[in-house]
């Protein structure tokens, strides 16, 4: 069930930032709400899950959720920037990111650290 | 993504999932991804949430994650064909917020807790 | 419980919780300001003093309780 394509693509990646589109070609759009987009808030958690295992090379899954912090929502349509620190300990990774607006770093959307493996 | 859904009294309640072969939250390996327990487990709250202000004579409004707290999962996620249950307890609720625990289990066995709250 | 005893108890949950320094959780400062309290955060509060003194605050409650000497108040009485 990958994401990309789908619910987002990526513009550009380096080791500051990765640049993200938030596309609406996701058949979720049609009930999450008619009329009324809005990105699920599980489905941006699956999106950095996708960026971490791209970048890593790994198929990871989320082990544990410290926080996720939903700050403001998400909309197809968005640019975003998706800041992450990746730290891989024997096992596991651990993984600090934001979501915040491409054009606007103060409009923070999402906060997460996690452990995934 | 609830099947079933059943009040306990004002503070838990329980729900099911039967995970179907087109279930949007499908792996290529045929596992349930983490993200799609989330799912079922915030739609929970919704229903819950939602239903306790329809009892009280309140609108019912469209519902958001807030934050997702002290989640730890247990791999490996269910197949198509297996159950989730839930039980979900309401830990406190101000204005439109409510934080709920929850953990899902499938044949008996915790595949993920949490904490979470709901804004609506 | 002793009062001493619950605050001494409040003020190392709420400083482990919400990350602050015991020595800024006095008495007579204000909550939200001192444990950088938003909307969800004070949910967790809520939580947190229901989960571990039994306490239930309710939301009409909570613009009464502006220092932490008020919370003990309401959080003792009701013990």
């Amino acid at each position: 069930m990958s994401l990309i394509h789908l619910l987002y693509d990526i513009i550009s990646a380096d080791q500051e930032a990765v640049l993200l589109k938030m596309l609406d070609n996701h058949p979720v759009y049609q009930g999450h709400f008619p009329g009324n987009p809005i990105t699920p808030g599980v489905l941006s958690l699956r999106m950095i899950r996708e960026c971490v295992c791209r970048e890593t090379g790994r198929p990871l899954h989320y082990a544990a959720i410290k926080n996720c912090r939903y700050v403001a929502l998400i909309r197809p349509g968005d640019t975003l920037r998706l800041q992450r620190q990746i730290t891989e300990n024997e096992g596991s990774v651990t993984v600090k990111a934001t979501l915040s607006d491409a054009n606007n770093p103060d409009d923070l959307r999402l906060q997460l650290e996690a452990e995934m493996r | 993504m609830v099947d079933g859904f059943a009040l306990e009294d004002e503070q838990n309640c329980s729900s099911t999932l039967t995970i179907s072969d087109d279930n949007m939250f499908l792996d290529e390996s045929g596992r349930l991804a983490e993200e799609g327990i989330l799912e079922h487990i915030a739609q929970t709250a919704a229903a819950y949430v939602g239903h306790l202000r329809k009892q009280a004579g309140e609108e019912v409004n469209m519902g958001y994650i807030g934050d997702i707290k002290r989640c730890v999962v247990s791999h490996p996620m269910p197949m198509a064909g297996d159950t989730l249950t839930t039980r979900l307890t309401i830990m406190s609720q101000v204005g439109n917020i409510t934080m709920v625990a929850a953990e899902t289990a499938v044949n008996g066995q915790t595949k993920m807790t949490c904490r979470m709250k709901l804004a609506n | 419980m002793e009062k001493d005893e619950m605050i001494k108890k409040m003020v190392s949950i709420l400083a482990d919780e919400f990350e602050v320094d015991a020595e800024t959780i006095q008495p007579d400062a204000n909550i939200k300001e001192t444990m950088h309290l938003d909307s969800l955060s004070l949910v967790d509060m809520v939580g947190l003093v229901n989960e571990e003194f039994g306490v239930e605050i309710k939301t009409p409650d909570l613009p009464s309780l502006k220092t932490f000497a008020d919370l003990y108040d309401y959080v003792y009485t009701r013990m």
